[in-house]
């Protein structure tokens, strides 16, 4: 009955899936070109004739259903996934669900299009909620597509996300709610995006976030006082990288994520594999995609030291040096995932393909 | 017993539905040649759905279409269009448009299954905010909702936004209150009571004894995470983000500052291997020259006392001394304690 909620969120499955075969296979092409070719044709059925894509053929779009679609696209690699993006009607798609200052609300009816009261946010799908998954999910998707100079788009982003920064340093959904590590992730991610991240206090979210590693689990929880889940792996340990970034190399410690990196590979292999495959949140629950993807994610970060000139200075995403750069958990190679991207876990052991599909996808229009 | 309740009512429901709509007019699932991850639909799902996606081709709002959506909702409460076509549904149809009483008694019957879904909560805030008063029966639910679940973040958030809609202020305070006492290490809890005392009154108003809130329960157990991040965002965040003029607010700031460490060395000598108090020293001494070499002391404690962060802290002490550089001698120096 999980599964069934998924029937609204397909993409999700490919997004989980292609990303996670990605990280076991270490740049090796795992679909053959039927299941590519299967793949593309149901996003393009998912694909809404007015822009973005839906949870399911038939449905209205969804920005989080756009995300996963678009990742999937780039994660595929080839030039028929990249042609079926109708860019075009992508941003008047985003354009619909940003609410701006001169928004206007027209006879505020339950079922309004634009209900949004926040200006600098996004809502999820037309006439649905808003929160900063909407903001990183709608933002992800203009960068890759090379639409994120668009100044509508951009414009107030960076003041919401800094009144959704808690007491606590880490961040909310929407103003005064709780620090949580999936928003606080979306938030900073957005803010890498449009290169505002000067916008929040990046000290008290390092510190909120470092005080997220739990010391007897080893692993993170997402907010204070809760318990530890495998999935923070990224959210937490994607945000230390991408703080590093922000910081311009000096988020490290000599090289090592300020968590303890080698601790948390230790709890995901030790404590989150389950005996029927995949990874789970924690000891005695299930397995489902959404851990294992975010889960493996994490563990490719935390396998990895701080590269920023490497990585980051010069746009250049080669990976020179693999083993060099490495930070096993006991010293032990044969757990070693594919690198990720800690801004879309595209993985960075070649030329990134955010740039290809943007070209590719620009020059088709 | 209510789960037992629906799961009959739901074969009654979804036979009645199916009953409204010819058997043509329905419209299949998309299904490439070979699904990459198919999901295995029981034959009420595919018919439901079927008749579902046929009923959005032709964009239908009617009652059928709205009793459709109700068995929808049952198998599958993420469908996002569903509870849209539901509310266009409650907007133009003249026998709906004033049973919102009825809707928000519906959301009531089905709330045991959706405790962690979006749509679900969203729904109710347009709904109640329709009603444009506080439904009879919200509390309870409310309660329900955190007998089973004391830190659902979606049922807090919308605790927010019915206090500030129906500005329940003062009862909500009472009731954090006791929420707190009930669960100390209830952060969710926490987070709400910044939101009632920090989001409208003064500063100078509240600071002290919110403060004075936080000493009683760190006090009773120094290990609670929850109390010390309340104090230390009094302290730090809340001057500038808070109502009042922002250099009187400043100013006690650091008055609460000074303060802060002596409750902190305190808790130092009494309390064994307490990270918070350390960590709050460290933020405090950093702040000036004169106390950065006590600073670069503590997190040199830090990194025996907090091992799971160890980087954490030597990243802090090499920063620390990095913004103090005349401070670098004091690197080799034995820690001492005061």
């Amino acid at each position: 009955s999980w599964y069934g909620r998924l029937d609204s969120g397909q993409p999700w499955f490919l997004f989980w899936i292609t990303n996670t075969l990605d990280m076991l296979a270490m740049g090796e092409d795992v679909l053959d070109i039927k299941e590519k070719k299967n793949i593309i044709d149901y996003l393009k059925a998912c694909q809404h004739p007015e822009g973005g894509f839906s949870g399911s053929p038939f449905m209205d779009a969804h920005a989080a259903s756009t995300y996963a679609a678009i990742c999937t696209i780039v994660a595929l690699q080839c030039p028929e996934a990249y042609v079926i993006v109708d860019r075009p009607k992508m941003l008047q798609y985003l354009l619909r669900l940003k609410h701006n200052k001169d928004t206007k609300i027209f006879a505020p009816q339950l079922c309004s299009k634009a209900r949004t009261t926040i200006p600098g946010s996004f809502q999820i799908h037309e006439n649905g909620e808003n929160d900063l998954r909407a903001v990183y999910c709608c933002l992800a998707v203009a960068d890759i597509l090379n639409l994120i100079d668009e100044p509508k788009l951009r414009e107030g982003i960076g003041d919401f996300i800094s009144s959704c920064q808690t007491y606590e340093g880490g961040i909310a959904c929407v103003p005064y709610s709780e620090a949580h590590a999936g928003y606080s992730y979306c938030g900073f991610a957005s803010l890498m995006l449009l290169n505002e991240t000067e916008k929040i206090n990046i000290d008290k979210l390092l510190e909120w976030s470092m005080n997220r590693q739990l010391a007897k689990e080893a692993g993170f929880c997402g907010r204070i006082n809760k318990l530890v889940d495998s999935c923070y792996n990224f959210w937490q340990g994607a945000l230390s990288e991408l703080i590093d970034i922000a910081l311009k190399g000096k988020g490290n410690y000599k090289g090592e994520w300020l968590y303890n990196q080698y601790a948390v590979q230790g709890y995901t292999l030790l404590c989150c594999q389950s005996k029927k495959g995949g990874l789970i949140d924690k000891p005695k629950k299930s397995t489902d995609m959404y851990h294992t993807c975010y889960s493996l994610a994490g563990l490719s970060i935390a396998q990895s030291k701080s590269m920023y000139q490497e990585l980051y200075a010069d746009h250049k995403y080669e990976l020179k040096n693999a083993e060099a750069n490495s930070a096993m958990f006991a010293k032990d190679y044969s757990s070693r995932v594919s690198r990720v991207h800690p801004l879309s876990l595209i993985h960075i052991s070649e030329p990134t393909r955010r740039y290809a599909i943007s070209y590719a996808v620009f020059c088709l229009k | 017993y209510q789960r037992r309740v629906h799961g009959d009512y739901q074969e009654i429901m979804i036979k009645e539905v199916e009953g409204e709509w010819a058997p043509t007019e329905r419209l299949a699932q998309f299904e490439p040649e070979a699904p990459i991850a198919p999901i295995d639909y029981s034959e009420k799902f595919k018919t439901i759905m079927d008749i579902f996606r046929y009923a959005l081709k032709i964009d239908e709002v009617s009652l059928r279409a709205y009793r459709l959506t109700a068995a929808v909702i049952s198998l599958n409460s993420g469908n996002y269009t569903a509870w849209y076509v539901r509310r266009k549904c409650l907007d133009s149809l003249p026998e709906l448009k004033d049973k919102v009483k009825e809707e928000i008694e519906y959301l009531d019957i089905i709330a045991h299954d959706m405790a962690k879904v979006y749509q679900y909560w969203h729904h109710r805030r347009l709904i109640v905010q329709k009603f444009g008063s506080l439904p009879p029966n919200e509390y309870a639910l409310l309660e329900k909702f955190h007998e089973e679940d004391d830190k659902n973040y979606h049922m807090w958030t919308y605790r927010m936004w019915m206090t500030e809609q129906f500005h329940l202020w003062d009862a909500e305070y009472k009731r954090v209150t006791a929420k707190i006492e009930e669960n100390p290490k209830n952060n969710s809890a926490w987070s709400y009571r910044y939101f009632l005392q920090f989001h409208h009154t003064e500063y100078i108003k509240i600071g002290s004894a919110e403060i004075d809130f936080a000493k009683s329960y760190i006090l009773k157990d120094p290990n609670n995470e929850s109390a010390w991040v309340y104090y230390k965002g009094i302290v730090y965040f809340s001057p500038s983000k808070c109502v009042g003029d922002k250099a009187a607010n400043a100013s006690l700031a650091e008055k609460f500052k000074a303060e802060g460490e002596l409750f902190c060395l305190k808790i130092r000598s009494s309390v064994t291997d307490n990270r918070f108090c350390r960590s709050f020293l460290v933020d405090i001494y950093k702040e000036k020259k004169e106390t950065a070499k006590s600073a670069i002391d503590i997190c040199i404690e830090l990194i025996e006392v907090d091992k799971i962060r160890k980087n954490y802290w030597l990243w802090m002490k090499d920063k620390i001394l990095l913004s103090f550089p005349e401070k670098q001698q004091y690197e080799k120096s034995q820690h001492q304690y005061y």
